[in-house]
């Protein structure tokens, strides 16, 4: 089959097939709007609130509350955070607000390349550079109710940039815990990496449950290849033998690093640092090419982006006004770069909770675009306090209203969550939701309640249909179906 | 001032200035999805002045296509069509040199399933190797027929996927893996596999 006959026949699919594929995408990303990885850190305040409160008891919530059974399930709150010094009283961000603005995913500094094929490079921001430290303390981020991701923070000092202006001496990286050991025994490395955060980045540390802010953060740029390690001055290829024996992640690692194949790497054993600098900047200048010649390398615009550059017209000078946190009240941010356009996306954070409020700055010409759903000052000074509804719930004193239990269903946890949105009505309302977990063997089992409050505090419970007259088809209302397993998730790193 | 989305038009309206012959209907449909079918083109060609006459050409074939055509969903309608005039533009400029775009990264990792050579003589019905892909491609469960459409169909970059379903890139180039492997099981059971 030739690649034009292939496309053709792309071309012939059942016309359905296009359209379901395209409503899916956009319903993907509609929701994503809302639960996107830019608003992690908003999210991450949110879900701290749930957690530190699934704890303790409240009347506020059980007037409104489904039935309560003789016998509640035992309850295992799905992660517990006793001290965090910036979370009080349900004002996640109190005195703080800056802090918020750490979730940068995907800005990268300098020059990004891509690659593809079997001998693939991937190249970024590439520097060489020996470890310093690994901090001794784990720390992570909630992607999840129920998923955390794991991270080492390793400290590079950086012995030269091949790629990538105005890097800092020492630089921090942040990798999954079984990346960082492998990292170890190396005097030197050749990295691609890519930036993830540009200040106060937040991370939880595992042991003392507090929220640390890194200055900005960097991540191996994985997929395929990155790392190069050296001994003596040489490649050495033990890094990626250790590769193949790491039982426990070797499939995670073998897609990071390219099947630990030495021959997909501009290096050879024996090769010496400055060999394979020169073979890479060959690379890199003539744009292709390893031995085989499928290696195509993309590139991108150059981007280093500081206020400057966002805000240089009148409408956005304005905008970064309206974005000036005040109290309680906070935008998160993101750098989107793609080779169509170059965005600032921020999202409002009230009392440490996401709203549907978002404004898109767009780099290039300076516009800006508004959510229909911007909040006004007086709203500010009439919100339901959910921050305190949700740290005084006691989750045991709810059941699944639509779940029918039995012993085959083993209790996993309760989750409670909020969030404000305005109605259609323009009045703001304080949503909290609570989801069970079950599992049954393989499959799990989830069921959901939504308590609405209004500025008076008073609440009420809807159902998911009724929710939706009051919000719209909001990425907040879940959509699985009840009484309906579904297969176990992906397995927490 | 760039178009704010309250104020755009919705696809009846769009359709319905089609079907009236009023030349806004061009207009309002770069207005509301001219970006996105930039994006489609771009995916597949990696050329800017390209890309743009792909969208001109796109609007050239809508106004044509409507009426008599009632698009059900306007937004995969004018894909189908941006898709069609860049893979035509993308194999005529690929006989000229390599097109370093997401589509030739794509094709590359079908290259257990599609030949490089083009000097292959047997030529395929590609309408009967559409019904078997919509076959295929609807024994899928609804994540996997998200990722090969988005990979094989727009040529969506694996970080685009991994970011609209939120899994790893990891997870997304395992699935790819797996889908390619039962695509080719397929192909060869239906003799289309050449």
């Amino acid at each position: 089959m030739k690649a034009i006959e292939w496309n053709d026949a792309l071309n012939h699919l059942d016309t359905d097939i296009v359209e379901q594929y395209i409503e899916q995408k956009d319903s993907l990303r509609q929701r994503n709007k809302i639960k996107n990885f830019r608003m992690r850190i908003g999210a991450l305040a949110a879900c701290f609130l749930l957690m530190v409160s699934a704890v303790i008891t409240l009347p506020m919530l059980k007037s409104a509350a489904p039935p309560i059974t003789d016998d509640p399930p035992p309850l295992t709150p799905a992660i517990t955070l006793p001290t965090i010094p910036t979370i009080a009283g349900g004002n996640v961000i109190s005195g703080k607000q800056e802090a918020m603005h750490g979730d940068l995913s995907y800005t990268s500094v300098g020059t990004s390349l891509y690659c593809y094929g079997p001998n693939a490079f991937y190249v970024n921001t590439v520097i060489h550079a020996r470890i310093t430290e690994i901090l001794p303390d784990k720390y992570y981020v909630p992607v999840s109710p129920t998923t955390n991701y794991y991270y080492r923070i390793v400290k590079l000092s950086v012995i030269e940039s091949i790629r990538g202006e105005g890097l800092p001496d020492e630089i921090l990286l942040g990798v999954f815990t079984h990346v960082a050991e492998i990292l170890e025994g190396y005097e030197e490395f050749i990295l691609s990496l890519e930036q993830t955060g540009i200040e106060n980045y937040m991370m939880i540390n595992q042991t003392t449950n507090e929220v640390t802010y890194f200055p900005h953060m960097f991540d191996i740029y994985s997929e395929r290849s990155s790392v190069i390690a050296f001994n003596n001055g040489t490649v050495d290829a033990s890094f990626w033998e250790k590769i193949e024996e790491n039982k426990a992640h070797r499939e995670d690692l073998l897609n990071m690093f390219n099947e630990g194949k030495i021959n997909n790497y501009p290096a050879e054993p024996g090769f010496t640092i400055s060999e394979v600098k020169e073979k890479l900047l060959y690379l890199m200048q003539n744009k292709l090419t390893l031995p085989d010649d499928r290696t195509i390398i993309l590139n991108m615009n150059p981007d280093y982006i500081t206020a400057e550059n966002v805000f240089f017209t009148d409408e956005s000078k304005l905008i970064k006004e309206y974005l000036e946190p005040s109290e309680n009240n906070v935008f998160t941010q993101e750098i989107y770069h793609s080779s169509i356009y170059s965005r600032v996306y921020y999202q409002r954070i009230i009392n440490g909770f996401v709203t549907e409020e978002e404004i898109i700055v767009d780099i290039d010409s300076g516009t800006v675009k508004i959510t229909e759903e911007a909040y006004s000052d007086s709203d500010l000074e009439r919100l339901p306090d959910i921050g305190k509804l949700l740290a005084e719930i006691d989750l045991t004193q709810f059941q699944p209203p639509h779940t029918k239990l039995n012993e085959n269903l083993i209790y996993r946890c309760t989750v409670a969550n909020g969030t404000y949105r305005k109605g259609a009505d323009g009045k703001v309302y304080g949503i909290v939701r609570i989801v069970w977990y079950y599992s049954r063997g393989r499959q799990r089992l989830r069921d959901d309640c939504y308590f609405v409050y209004d500025s008076t505090g008073n609440g009420s419970v809807l159902e998911r249909d009724e929710l939706k007259k009051l919000i719209g088809n909001d990425g907040f209302i879940l959509d699985f179906e009840y009484n309906r397993p579904t297969n176990a998730p992906r397995l927490i790193v | 001032m760039k178009r704010r989305k309250i104020e755009e038009l919705s696809d009846e309206q769009i359709i319905e200035l089609y079907f009236r012959r009023n030349e806004d209907a061009i207009a309002e449909t770069d207005a509301k999805y001219g970006k996105y079918l930039f994006t489609v083109a771009y995916n597949v060609l990696h050329d800017k002045p390209d890309s743009e006459e792909c969208l001109n050409d796109t609007y050239l074939g809508a106004w044509k296509a409507m009426p008599p055509t009632r698009p059900n969903v306007l937004k995969a309608f004018l894909t189908a069509i941006t898709r069609r005039v860049a893979i035509k533009r993308y194999h005529s400029n690929s006989k000229k040199k390599a097109v370093p775009s997401e589509m030739t990264v794509s094709l590359a990792e079908l290259e257990n399933v599609i030949s490089t050579d083009e000097d292959i003589i047997e030529e395929l019905d590609t309408e009967r190797l559409g019904q078997v892909l919509s076959g295929f491609i609807r024994s899928l469960d609804h994540r996997r027929r998200f990722i090969f459409m988005s990979r094989y169909y727009a040529a969506d970059p694996i970080d685009t996927i991994a970011r609209d379903l939120r899994v790893s890139r990891s997870t997304v180039n395992k699935e790819l893996a797996s889908i390619r492997t039962e695509l080719q099981e397929i192909l060869v059971k239906e003799g289309l596999y050449i």
